[in-house]
């Protein structure tokens, strides 16, 4: 299996998104907005408020609330390997979200309208076909873990053990596929899809997102995470740099 | 890369028809800048069989042996799964106009369609249950998807007598 990821197109596409925006900004240019190129005009080169990001983006962007919950996941599993109960609370409220947001709906876009262009294109049919069998593997632990995560259920140190294992497994599988999705999946998605349907589907990302969690929804997962990290004592950014 | 053959028909279905601007109960708008997922084409006359997956017996299958699922939500009346969830649980699809057909022990009376929000397709039902595949199903006679929840509720396969099957798969049929 090779990765391709087409060197030749970096530069164009870095200078559009310095803009902000990207392939979106440009052509939403061409319906009227201004778009500012950042390499001239650098005090410009903020993207309005309400920009819609490029899909990519914002698929990225999720992958980052995903990366937050296993960090919370590999948190409570420390807690279990030292002998301690995970507060069931925040494992349900940490599986609910990756239950909800991320399987339920992230991974359905991405199955919906990147990895069928991909397959159509011809591009990581391989991949595509791991991360989708990926996918239906996490559905099948966050199923354990949110029956698992309940005070009572917890008390059980077997339980506590089984919880553990698939709260390692979710992590050690989504870090390299999350990873893979950034730098392999979603730059070809980008650079297969025409401009103006990139356009079109950075939009319906966002009102489909809308629809279904509101129209602060990522601020309120970004909320969620952040406080189920204090409740676990994750939260201080700044206790993860080494000392020295 | 190795490009299998059903890959390569897959891909050669592809269509982009579909698109899903406002959530996930929402009707797509036929704008092109969404691609259906390919395993939700319709083919002109798709025939419904059975096949046996390993703890669960005989259920319904499409014409390449993939196991279709039923959704408690969709009440036997609609198809409530659009959008990204169609992305994870691709329509069995008929063209408007064209009828489903039987085969392998499976009743011709309990076929049916029902309309596919904002499309001329229909999505092919068994007693009166819209049927949708599994995308993480990538072999035929496979049922990851069965007794999972996901998308607002549980989803399930279907005997030819219509019975809704509960249990599990065993491992061999995951």
């Amino acid at each position: 299996m090779t990765d391709d990821p087409q060197p030749e197109k970096r530069s164009t596409r870095r200078a559009l998104l310095i803009t902000g925006v990207g392939a979106a900004g440009v052509l939403a240019g061409a319906a009227g907005t201004k778009v500012v190129d950042a390499r001239t005009h650098p005090g410009a080169a903020t993207a309005p408020a309400d920009a819609t990001l490029p899909p990519s983006e914002d698929l990225m962007r999720e992958h980052g609330v995903l990366k937050r919950v296993l960090l919370i996941y590999r948190a409570m599993d420390d807690q279990i390997a030292a002998g301690h109960r995970p507060p069931a609370d925040a494992l349900a409220d940490a599986a609910k979200l990756i239950h909800d947001f991320i399987e339920g709906f992230h991974e359905g876009l991405e199955e919906a309208y990147v990895f069928p262009r991909l397959q159509a294109a011809g591009r990581h049919v391989d991949t595509v076909r791991t991360l989708l069998t990926q996918h239906a593997a996490g559905r099948r632990i966050t199923q354990r873990v949110l029956q698992s995560a309940t005070t009572a259920k917890l008390r059980s140190a077997a339980a506590r053990q089984a919880t553990r294992r698939d709260l390692a497994s979710f992590v050690r599988m989504y870090e390299p596929h999350e990873a893979r999705e950034d730098t392999v999946i979603f730059p070809t998605f980008r650079a297969i899809t025409p401009a103006a349907q990139f356009v079109r589907l950075g939009e319906q990302f966002a009102n489909m997102e809308a629809d279904r969690f509101g129209t602060n929804s990522f601020t309120d997962m970004v909320t969620t995470v952040a406080q189920i990290e204090r409740s676990l004592g994750i939260d201080n950014l700044a206790d993860f740099t080494p000392a020295g | 890369m190795r490009r299998s053959p059903a890959i390569a028909v897959v891909a050669a279905l592809l269509v982009t028809a579909t698109a899903c601007g406002n959530g996930q109960n929402e009707a797509p708008s036929g704008d092109s800048s969404t691609a259906q997922h390919p395993r939700s084409s319709a083919s002109a006359s798709p025939v419904i069989r059975t096949v046996t997956v390993p703890g669960l017996g005989r259920v319904l299958a499409n014409n390449e042996g993939f196991v279709l699922y039923m959704f408690p939500p969709d009440k036997q009346a609609k198809v409530t799964c659009t959008g990204p969830c169609a992305g994870t649980w691709p329509p069995a699809l008929v063209p408007a106009g064209a009828n489903p057909r039987a085969a392998g022990g499976v009743r011709t009376a309990l076929l049916g369609t029902v309309a596919q929000p904002g499309s001329d397709a229909r999505v092919i039902t068994y007693n009166r249950w819209p049927l949708y595949t599994y995308v993480a199903d990538l072999k035929p006679r496979t049922a990851l998807g069965q007794a999972l929840d996901l998308n607002g509720g549980y989803w399930y396969v279907l005997r030819s007598s219509g019975e809704i099957v509960r249990t599990a798969a065993s491992p061999a049929g995951r």
